[in-house]
């Protein structure tokens, strides 16, 4: 009885994962940029404190440790990984609006395919981060990912620059300036 | 009489519904996209067609219905291991050895909190080999659900589209394994009833009822929704030059 109990849990368990999952998927769907453009977390993602040497410059020259700090430890890394998933949900709006042009969805796709690999090395380092081992591999994924995530970031903003200035708009309205 | 019949109906539906969905990724180019999933449909559409005129030969159904486990835990697990490919392509680059590893290393370790809980599970109604055989079975049912349930995390980690083949089989074979484990749930519990033999073949038949349904939807989809993606690297703008320099640093 006892199993049948765990089974049911387990089955449980994953179907309401599934449907939650079809339930986001279908909202998706509906988003409109407006929308997308009102995730983005302007607070916590730490992205002044980080850009001053960016990749448009000489790539990021300070140390790991000044980084850490400045990105706000593991807070950072979770605005990050919520940053990126809006990204990749712009980058899917994107796509979806620009229907006829291979050469605009061919880089996309290759923007989504970085945007899936910096929220990868997220879970990364996070895994580093809880054991607490600050050393080494750690801080080289740290400046990778920080690369990483510029080049996702400046991927997306010169898309919508060449390609989508009509978007442009819109996010002026929300953030101010660019 | 009337189970054979309603059974009949049932084995009926499988090789079509599989056989469409199969026709359908066939139509759009899609075979190659998850192979395994293909062979699994057709070993289905076999393994139905040939149970339908061996259902009045009790012994012959029994023997056939253990082969065609066999080959569908083979199939069902290349399906698996190639969906949780496809859904991390996108990192596979970056660090295959170490994907691979850890796969192996999840899979393993499915299987084996499957073959645990399943051993404590004895089917006193059998004999002891088809005891065994429904462990095993048990034991894949509960791997499944948790390979699925990894699977799903991963879509999630990395955002598939809504509209990508691997995320739709995976978000179809989720809501199947789901109800398969739940089905057998019911049927473990029907057993410690007096009178569950209605429970017990609705819980029975209900996973292949919506596997039918499901196999339809997603040949459906399939076919409504996708479209034939554009070739990678034709026509170049400024902004993909850009890129490729970004990239690059």
């Amino acid at each position: 009885m006892v199993s049948a109990i765990i089974q049911a849990l387990l089955a449980l368990a994953l179907m309401g994962g599934a449907i939650s999952v079809f339930v986001l998927s279908q909202k998706q769907k509906k988003e409109t940029w407006k929308m997308l453009l009102s995730k983005v977390n302007t607070e916590n993602c730490h992205l002044a404190s980080l850009s001053y040497g960016c990749i448009f410059s000489e790539g990021l020259q300070c140390a790991s440790d000044r980084l850490w700090s400045q990105m706000g430890r593991t807070q950072g890394l979770y605005a990050i990984y919520a940053n990126v998933g809006v990204l990749l949900r712009v980058l899917e709006y994107l796509e979806t609006i620009s229907i006829n042009n291979a050469s605009v969805i061919s880089s996309i796709v290759r923007a989504k395919r970085k945007a899936r690999i910096t929220r990868f090395e997220v879970i990364c380092i996070s895994m580093w981060a809880v054991t607490w081992m600050y050393q080494g591999s750690f801080r080289e994924q740290l400046g990778r990912l920080c690369d990483n995530y510029f080049t996702v970031i400046a991927t997306v903003s010169i898309l919508i620059q060449d390609e989508f200035p009509d978007l442009l708009d819109a996010y002026r309205e929300e953030f101010g300036s660019i | 009489m009337r189970d054979l019949l309603f059974d009949r109906i049932i084995l009926c539906w499988v090789p079509i519904t599989s056989g469409l969905c199969l026709a359908a990724m066939w139509k759009k180019g899609l075979l190659g996209v998850i192979p395994a999933f293909c062979w699994y449909l057709g070993l289905q559409m076999a393994t139905s067609a040939i149970g339908l005129f061996s259902l009045s030969n009790s012994q012959a159904y029994w023997d056939l219905y253990w082969i065609a486990s066999v080959f569908g835990y083979i199939c069902e697990a290349a399906v698996a291991w190639q969906l949780a490919s496809r859904v991390c392509e996108s990192v596979k680059n970056e660090m295959n050895c170490v994907m691979r590893t850890t796969g192996l290393i999840c899979a393993v370790l499915c299987f084996s909190i499957g073959v645990v809980s399943a051993r404590k599970i004895s089917f006193s109604m059998v004999n002891e080999p088809a005891n065994y055989f429904l462990q095993i079975d048990l034991a894949f049912d509960e791997a499944r659900v948790l390979a699925m349930s990894a699977i799903l995390t991963l879509t999630c980690v990395f955002r598939l589209s809504a509209r990508s083949i691997p995320f739709k089989l995976s978000l179809y074979l989720s809501i199947f394994s789901a109800t398969s484990l739940a089905a057998r749930a019911v049927q473990e519990f029907a057993a410690t009833l007096s009178d569950s033999r209605l429970i017990f073949m609705i819980a029975d038949l209900a996973p292949l009822i919506l596997w039918c349904i499901l196999i339809t939807a997603f040949g459906f989809e399939v076919l409504a929704i996708y479209a034939t993606p554009p070739r990678e690297g034709f026509g170049r703008t400024a902004s993909g030059e850009i890129l490729e320099t970004l990239e690059r640093h």
